[in-house]
């Protein structure tokens, strides 16, 4: 009896740990943080032939996701810009090299790693540039991100 | 039975703290409203001490007989500082360029800038005569642009004139063209005045 | 590189915020956009000083070397006795002064009238104004000064006259055509 419930608990184990599974789990990046921690958007340069050439703001985002659960687990790593009720902004980073550049608008997500994670963290450094027209409903506004993981 | 249900339970509840981890986030913080505001020589979003002076020479047969003369400047800017550098006023030597722009997040007001211009009542020498700054008017114009009279042509009133409104997020520009209307025989000698441009948003 | 160059643009433009007053271009953010961005323009005219003097012919403003003449022809029952001759001709003298130099000296020299060798005292020739407000200077006395009309403008005009005082009985001339040219200086004093 003892060693059937033994293996069922293990069994059970491997089932809650989201890797085993195809799907989406979100990512534990609660030591990512940015520099600096709250940014004021600058006017960009007019353009010529636009209405609005709007703002801009620049951020080192010091990414550290936590990817002990994942080690061995193949999938895709995404970067989610969640979406806010205000108006559109958009994010584009260079990173150090373990990551992936990319551009993101509020409610999408950008692919960042693809392959087997092969280490206990996922850390980079991004410098990131925020954009958005000047159109938005308040002064300040908060852009949250989260890292996700697909696995097949 | 009972301590490998303890098990279990405790990595259930480890698995479901996996699904829980933080985000992060970024506090971001419109740009504040700004104004811009050049006359003549200037520097895109940046100030410039550099102060234009516009002047004419009375010929002595030509003193006071109501003929206008025009006035020449100093400016040497005769491109846009819009970004284009666009030829705006290709003759800075009589066109003073004079650009304005309003910015500000949708959700601030006023909707619109205001520019002005304050002008003394005379122009005086060193002996104390003057010449009413009403002598000065000017004629506007803007190579290439749907709208050179974006800001009107007018004349100096020795008082404060508003010229135009910016409205939000846009850059109005154009060149000026100062004469002086000569239209009386004036005491001999330099005669100096200051007029200042002022682009309000309150 | 590049994009450490933006990074460190758009920090100045954070920078950016000083409220100069008065500069030819001017960049103004925040709650300072209420006093407002301003930029000045200097203006200047250069009236050139004159003075310009008409006696006679031709346009005040206008150089012109005609010379005027007044005329005064004694009549035989006029020669031998004392008496206030008239112009026969020439009179009255159009005359103008106009400047924008403040006072200014005005002075009126000549010769005595000459037939050869013999002369009539320029002092025998009297002048009067006839209309306006441009006095006549004595001949070959101190400059007369002239005030201006309006500041430090002169706008001075009208007719001058001439008489001539023949004294055919007190002091009797030879026969003959007498002459003299009379200068009228307009100067700073």
């Amino acid at each position: 009896m003892i060693v059937r419930a033994c293996c069922l608990a293990a069994c059970l184990l491997v089932g809650l740990a989201p890797a085993a599974s195809a799907g989406t789990y979100r990512l534990d990046d609660s030591l990512t943080h940015t520099t600096p921690a709250n940014v004021q958007m600058q006017w960009r340069p007019i353009e010529p032939g636009l209405r609005d050439s709007g703002m801009q703001a620049w951020v080192r985002v010091n990414v550290r996701i936590d990817t002990r659960e994942w080690v061995g687990q193949r999938g895709q790593v995404y970067l989610v810009m969640e979406r806010d009720d205000s108006s559109s902004i958009t994010a584009e980073w260079t990173t150090e090299g373990r990551l992936l550049p990319g551009r993101i608008g509020t409610g999408q997500r950008t692919l960042v790693y693809s392959g087997t994670i092969t280490t206990a963290t996922l850390e980079d450094q991004f410098l990131m540039r925020l954009q958005s027209l000047a159109d938005w409903r308040s002064d300040t506004r908060r852009l949250n991100f989260h890292f996700e993981l697909d696995t097949q | 039975m009972l301590r490998h249900g303890l098990v279990l339970s405790t990595a259930l509840t480890a698995a479901l703290f996996a699904f829980e981890a933080q985000a992060w986030s970024l506090s971001i913080a419109s740009a504040p409203r700004r104004v811009f505001l050049h006359v003549g020589n200037g520097t895109i979003d940046g100030n410039n001490s550099l102060v234009n002076r516009v002047e004419v020479t009375v010929p002595v047969n030509q003193l006071g007989n109501g003929t206008p003369l025009p006035m020449n400047s100093t400016s040497t800017q005769s491109s846009s500082l819009y970004g284009d550098n666009y030829l705006t006023c290709p003759t800075p030597a009589s066109q003073v360029m004079i650009g304005a722009s309003y910015r500000r997040n949708n959700n601030n007001s006023p909707a619109s800038a205001r520019l002005s211009v304050t002008s003394p009542a005379n122009l005086t020498n060193a002996s104390g005569d003057s010449i009413p700054f009403s002598e000065i008017s000017w004629t506007v114009s803007a190579a290439g642009s749907a709208n050179p009279g974006v800001i009107p042509a007018g004349t100096f009133n020795g008082g404060t004139q508003t010229l135009a409104t910016i409205p939000a997020n846009t850059y109005i520009e154009n060149c000026h063209s100062f004469r002086y209307a000569n239209s009386a025989l004036r005491a001999a000698g330099t005669y100096n005045g200051r007029v200042v441009y002022t682009l309000s948003a309150p | 590189m590049k994009k450490a160059f933006v990074l460190k643009s758009a920090l100045a433009l954070a920078l950016a915020t000083p409220l100069i007053a008065s500069a030819e271009s001017q960049l103004v953010t925040g709650t300072g956009t209420a006093a407002g961005a301003s930029a000045r323009l200097d203006f200047r005219i250069i009236i050139p000083g004159f003075i310009a003097l008409r006696v006679g012919p031709g346009a005040v403003l206008t150089n012109n070397s005609t010379v005027g003449a007044v005329e005064f022809t004694v009549s035989e029952t006029q020669v031998t006795a004392d008496g206030t001759i008239n112009p026969s001709s020439g009179a009255p003298v159009d005359v103008a002064l106009l400047s924008n130099v403040g006072n200014v000296a005005f002075e009126a020299s000549g010769a005595d009238l000459t037939a050869g060798t013999d002369t009539i005292p320029l002092s025998r020739i009297s002048a009067t104004v006839a209309s306006g407000n441009l006095a006549h200077p004595t001949f070959n006395g101190a400059p007369l000064s002239v005030a201006p009309t309006s500041g430090r403008i002169v706008n001075r005009s009208g007719t001058w006259n001439f008489t001539y005082n023949h004294q055919g009985a007190t002091d009797p001339v030879p026969a003959g055509t007498y002459s003299t040219q009379v200068t009228y200086t307009a100067s700073l004093p």
